[in-house]
């Protein structure tokens, strides 16, 4: 009982995250970009209850911009990712042989690679974009997804319904994604959730150094940089996106946690009890 | 098994340097133009490129570029042209502060996280527990460069009791912390976890029933069971802890290898940017190595297998 309740409180954390993120042009009091250099680097007041930046933006906009922006390249990140990984992790485990070896030493080499600073060097040398961003992330991240589905591929390869659906004639892509796919599914959802979380710690880390959105998007990591110059005296500039950062991190992290324990209750982890 | 685990290392090794290469290859632009460029101070001539490219082998095909490349690299003769110095130098000038960056984050976290999982674990739903839950929930969350400015906003400009930069044993608290702050959150969370589960075998039950102190029960037959995935998270977690590094050097202007990757990123040094890529998986596949090796001391069972 305590754990659906508690499921439903993480999944309500992440729908008013989601909420925010689609109906931020509605509710935020400004146009985020608007520029008003009469009114720059105002502390916190009625009209402006976040302050405004350097620029006059008005900072409550930009936060709440920053919902969308960040889950809109999380959710993408995390489809790409969890895609290629299917998509490699299937035919590795379903050829086996040669393509299951090759497949498997990418995935190695790539895990020597500590995967934010693939990304780095991936945006450094092709320039910071949306599109390298995503990429440069879902270039690593794939081989986690690869190898839990590689697993649950082996597991079923030589399962009875496999032997059946065979013997009725179906074909390899039909059995590979009408029998294996549905059930390597349940294993990656709580790590889809969780990795929305680490997307949104990376992209906003990547902003942060320069290199993943460029200003003056309104992303948390790009305002947490924009604002550095006016730490001392205006430190809610750099408050406000980095606690938003935090709360939708946590938001996701605590919702993965719960899927994690409802879907695998063998799995004993800290998060249990 | 170590004879294996090393072909493995290699094997990653060479994959590594492969994709490295590969990056240096494909970036845009002309090297030899923007090396020129920077040399002479103007815009350098056709000729003076085609003379450049072909005295450094820049006309040849990708495989034997690869194998220049690999061949200056390992014999520490590759030259960043930012600094004129060879590679290997400038990461083995750079590599102690990250080095002791790393490794006072390591021990932070393990200092303060183990003994904070164990009391969670023996308390289990005690304020103490819910607290240290609450705390490692919050503490994987935090994003890095946040709390490090947090940090520094507090303890730099609001207090003035430590400096932001410089190198010294002070300076390296904040950057510690907020390095160690998300490995320390984690680590509390899988020693609480083990404990729980190493607590309810048997033979800790036989060890209490034959009449072992407590304390004895909870570290010599408990910990020593626990920590076996306490020592796969960090090292699993080493590798963040390096991409970290990255963001947190550059915060508080340290002189390690992460900071020198930026530079070298900024200033379209791709060379530097990546032979750095190739040192920082080389030392990612060492710690994993390290650790399997602990692994075998602290749990003699993998031995036999």
């Amino acid at each position: 009982m305590m754990k659906i309740v508690k499921m439903r409180a993480n999944t309500a954390m992440v729908l008013v995250l989601v909420f925010l993120g689609l109906f931020s042009p509605v509710i935020s009091p400004y146009d985020p970009n608007e520029l008003n250099l009469k009114d720059r680097l105002m502390h916190p007041c009625v009209e402006h209850p976040f302050g405004t930046d350097n620029f006059g933006r008005d900072a409550l906009s930009r936060v709440l911009h920053g919902a969308r922006i960040s889950l809109f390249v999380a959710m993408s990140v995390v489809a790409l990712t969890t895609f290629a990984g299917i998509c490699f992790g299937i035919i590795a485990g379903y050829y086996g042989g040669i393509v299951d070896n090759a497949i498997m030493r990418i995935v190695d080499s790539l895990l020597a690679f500590p995967n934010i600073i693939l990304a780095i060097v991936i945006l450094g040398i092709f320039g910071p974009s949306y599109l390298n961003l995503v990429l440069s992330l879902a270039a690593v991240w794939w081989v986690s997804y690869a190898r839990i589905v590689r697993g649950v591929v082996l597991s079923l390869k030589e399962a009875e319904f496999i032997l059946s659906a065979k013997a009725l004639g179906a074909g390899n892509l039909q059995i590979m994604a009408k029998h294996i796919l549905p059930n390597a599914l349940s294993p990656i959802l709580p790590l889809m959730t969780l990795d929305l979380g680490s997307a949104i710690l990376a992209i906003s880390g990547l902003g942060f150094l320069g290199l993943g959105l460029q200003p003056p998007t309104p992303e948390w990591g790009v305002m947490l940089r924009d604002a550095l110059p006016f730490m001392e005296t205006h430190p809610y500039l750099m408050i406000f996106p980095g606690f938003m950062i935090m709360v939708s991190v946590l938001a996701f992290n605590m919702l993965g946690d719960s899927l994690r324990d409802a879907l695998d209750p063998t799995l004993k982890l800290g998060s249990k009890i | 098994m170590i004879i294996k685990r090393l072909a493995t290392a290699l094997l990653v090794m060479f994959f590594a340097s492969f994709l490295s290469f590969s990056l240096l290859y494909l970036a845009p632009g002309n090297v030899a133009e923007a090396v020129l460029k920077e040399q002479l101070g103007f815009e350098p001539t056709e000729d003076e490129i085609v003379a450049f490219m072909t005295r450094y082998k820049l006309d040849k095909p990708f495989f034997i570029q690869y194998y220049i490349w690999l061949r200056l690299f390992v014999t520490g003769k590759l030259i960043c042209p930012q600094t004129g110095e060879s590679v290997t130098g400038e990461f083995l000038y750079r590599f102690p502060v990250t080095l002791s960056l790393a490794f006072s984050a390591v021990a932070f976290a393990a200092c303060f996280g183990i003994p904070l999982g164990i009391v969670s674990a023996i308390r289990r739903n005690s304020i103490i527990d819910s607290i240290c839950r609450v705390i490692a929930s919050v503490g994987v969350s935090i994003p890095s460069f946040w709390l490090a400015l947090l940090l520094i906003l507090f303890f730099c400009v609001k207090l003035r009791i430590l400096p932001v930069f410089g190198l010294g044993l002070k300076n390296l608290i904040l950057p510690t912390i907020a390095l160690g702050l998300h490995l320390f959150a984690s680590i509390t969370r899988v020693t609480r976890g083990s404990m729980l589960e190493v607590l309810s075998q048997h033979y800790i039950l036989v060890s209490r029933a034959k009449g072992l102190p407590e304390k004895m029960v909870i570290l010599r037959h408990g910990l020593r069971n626990a920590v076996i995935p306490v020592i796969t998270l960090i090292g699993l977690q080493f590798g963040h802890l390096l991409g970290g590094t990255v963001i947190i050097e550059s915060i508080f202007s340290l002189p390690g290898i992460g900071k020198f990757l930026m530079d070298s990123i900024f200033a379209r040094d791709y060379i530097a940017v990546s032979a750095f890529v190739m040192f920082i998986a080389f030392l990612f596949v060492i710690v994993n190595l390290i650790v399997d090796v602990l692994y075998t001391i602290l749990d003699p069972r993998v031995r036999v297998e």
